[in-house]
């Protein structure tokens, strides 16, 4: 980069540390990266944490086939199916998790931001669970817990930042909505495993 | 009148819950159950002694008011809620996540402060937390845990 003179400052106009902070805003920390102008993109984003449930859920499914000889076609397809709804519907909860407390706590707050937020906080356990069925699918082996469990609980580390910003270090009540989200992905999770039983 | 650090309780409770469960995963003879204990007694010392200090210990006290041990808090609400409401065995990855957060974020912090990559106290917290999930999950893998 050089100064008006046209002399070299000798700084980068892109740097490692902006990239990382660029990414770091958008994929961990979120709330930092989303306005009330990107509001209306919240329920298309949707697609992020569905896709991440469908590829756990595939993930699971080939396991399955793997391993135990009763599993069928369409028990495989119900389960994919049921990962895309308990995706869609596992971001709306925690987004109406979050702002029944900020709500509580008499915090002005904007559903579809939040949502928006919550749908971001999946894009690196999208990534992972990604990368996660093409090493299952080439090296053929299971990796559910390792790729798919992991980086579903992986989501709570943005969700947990962006609660922590919004709720203005409020620790109770923060500790309260990261462990009551991270329960709610529990029982996602089971209700997945219950459906490929 | 004893002044509590409320940020210290959270964080060593955290920590028992975590290594607690550790412990009891592990399978096979008595002498196995004291060794790992040790172990794992040990590593929740070294990770809270060296977590504090990566984390405050940067001369000015800077982080002495951040409730930083907040972060693992959830997680071992959550790993207790999962074995105890869901019957979940595998406890390794909440505190692979639990201490990724915890590290992680503190590291993030340190960007936002304006230190550098070639600073290492901008990897002390990471460096610690990395450490400590390896020996988390070696000990763990050692002792037979259901994973």
């Amino acid at each position: 980069m050089t100064n008006k003179d046209g002399k070299n400052t000798g700084k980068a106009i892109f740097g490692i540390a902006d990239i990382v902070r660029v990414f770091s805003s958008f994929s961990v920390s979120p709330f930092k990266a989303i306005g009330k102008q990107n509001a209306e993109l919240s329920f298309a984003s949707l697609i992020v944490p569905a896709l991440t449930y469908i590829f756990f859920a595939i993930q699971l499914v080939l396991d399955r086939f793997s391993f135990v000889p009763t599993m069928s076609g369409i028990k495989a397809l119900l389960t994919v199916f049921i990962s895309l709804i308990v995706g869609v519907v596992m971001s709306l909860v925690s987004a109406g998790l979050l702002y029944a407390v900020l709500n509580l706590k008499a915090i002005k707050s904007d559903y579809q931001c939040i949502l928006l937020g919550t749908d971001l906080s999946y894009i690196i356990p999208f990534i992972v669970v990604f990368i996660g069925l093409l090493v299952r699918l080439i090296f053929s082996v299971p990796t559910t817990m390792t790729f798919g469990l992991s980086a579903l609980l992986f989501a709570l580390i943005p969700y947990g930042r962006m609660a922590k910003e919004l709720l203005k270090k409020d620790i109770p009540w923060y500790v309260f909505a990261v462990a009551a989200n991270g329960i709610l992905n529990v029982f996602a999770v089971n209700i997945i495993l219950f459906s490929v039983n | 009148m004893v002044k509590i650090n409320k940020n210290s309780v959270v964080g060593i409770a955290s920590l028992i819950v975590f290594m607690f469960f550790g412990i009891v995963g592990v399978s096979g003879g008595v002498l196995k159950y004291v060794l790992f204990g040790f172990l794992h007694l040990l590593l929740a010392a070294a990770t809270f002694v060296f977590m504090s200090f990566a984390v405050e210990g940067q001369g000015k006290d800077r982080r002495a008011g951040d409730f930083f041990w907040c972060d693992l808090a959830p997680f071992a609400l959550i790993l207790l809620l999962a074995k105890l409401v869901a019957g979940w065995d595998f406890y390794i990855i909440f505190y692979f996540i639990g201490m990724l957060y915890l590290s992680l974020n503190e590291t993030l912090k340190r960007l936002n402060d304006g230190f550098d990559f070639k600073n290492f106290e901008f990897y002390k917290p990471l460096a610690v937390g990395i450490g400590s999930i390896i020996l988390y999950v070696a000990f763990s893998f050692a002792g037979g845990a259901p994973v």
